[in-house]
């Protein structure tokens, strides 16, 4: 589809949705289905069937459209919609371990954003201060950010991430979501959202830092 | 004696500095995301910028994070595969056909 309609207003959207319009459709597959994809990547973690999660998490909004009362906002209610599709789907297939670690385990354990390593030990002059300081990526030639061999690099990062933090940084930085609605759809606490957002972006921060480094030497 | 004494007194005084001036770089490194997101306390803040001030490499830290984010936000869109969007398609056109049927 060449140029979709700006769906500004929201309420138009769904009339034109209820009203059975493709394009209206089309717009809105294209605006959340990649995400409402990695969403449910996270409760079943094969990839066929979270295709299969999130078509059937499309037709129970479609079905769900005339009963849509615009309590929440379109997109709040989709990704509800989204993710008790992939609890029930998860449930059933007794892979219900993986949605936990969205609060407690990850944030739990302590995980430096650097590694202690590299700052002075306690008991030196100042303690605490760096040994190794990041360098500046000032210096770094524009070219060399917008490569496409950094985007695979930062997208391989990303991958690495355990599930909360993949998820909580994707919907964050990538997606732009304000952090209110991470919080609404996922159901975990401010902090918690906080904790997996800053320790996802210290990893990926670490990553390109290691690509970078590794980059000059050669 | 006293040049014992004055060198523990020079180390732990040092020591106190390093406290009342606040943070230490490791410290800093464990703001800086909520930092850039605009939800530190007050007082963390000033002491987080009080820091940021006199040291560059959390400057360039900082600066790191700030840019990480920035790419991450430029990542490409991935389109949704033609094929995928087709089997959609098919699914909103037969609920279409079903709910004018009702």
């Amino acid at each position: 589809m060449n140029d979709p309609v700006a769906f500004t207003d929201e309420s138009r959207l769904i009339e034109m949705l209820r009203n059975g319009d493709e394009d209206a459709f089309v717009s809105l597959i294209e605006r959340h289905h990649r995400t409402m994809l990695r969403l449910a990547m996270i409760y079943v973690s094969e990839p066929a069937v979270a295709e299969d999660v999130v078509q059937e998490a499309w037709l129970v909004v479609l079905r769900g459209l005339n009963r849509f009362e615009g309590r929440s906002s379109l997109k709040t209610w989709i990704f509800r919609i989204l993710t008790n599709c992939a609890k029930t789907r998860a449930v059933r297939e007794k892979r219900s371990v993986t949605f936990s670690s969205l609060s407690d385990p990850e944030v739990n354990f302590d995980e430096p954003a650097v590694d202690p390593e590299r700052f002075l030990p306690p008991d030196s002059q100042a303690p605490g201060g760096w040994i190794s300081p990041p360098a500046n990526w000032d210096e770094i030639p524009e070219k060399r950010f917008l490569s496409q061999e950094t985007h695979t690099y930062i997208i391989s990062a990303i991958e690495a991430l355990p599930p909360g933090q993949r998820t909580v940084i994707t919907l964050h930085d990538i997606e732009g979501w304000p952090s209110e609605e991470i919080c609404n759809v996922l159901g975990i606490s401010e902090t918690n959202q906080r904790v997996l957002l800053h320790r996802a972006r210290s990893k990926v921060r670490r990553a390109l830092e290691q690509y970078f480094d590794e980059h000059e030497e050669s | 004696m006293s040049s014992w004494f004055k060198r523990l007194f020079a180390r732990t005084s040092i020591k106190k500095s390093n406290t009342t001036r606040g943070l230490a770089c490791k410290e800093v490194v464990e703001l800086v995301s909520d930092y850039l997101e605009g939800v530190l306390l007050p007082e963390k803040r000033a002491a987080l910028e009080e820091h940021l001030a006199g040291c560059p490499g959390c400057t360039n830290y900082v600066e790191q994070v700030r840019l990480t984010i920035g790419m991450l936000r430029n990542l490409a869109q991935e389109p949704v595969f033609p094929a995928t969007k087709e089997e959609l398609l098919q699914v909103f056109r037969r609920w279409r056909a079903d709910s004018s049927k009702t």
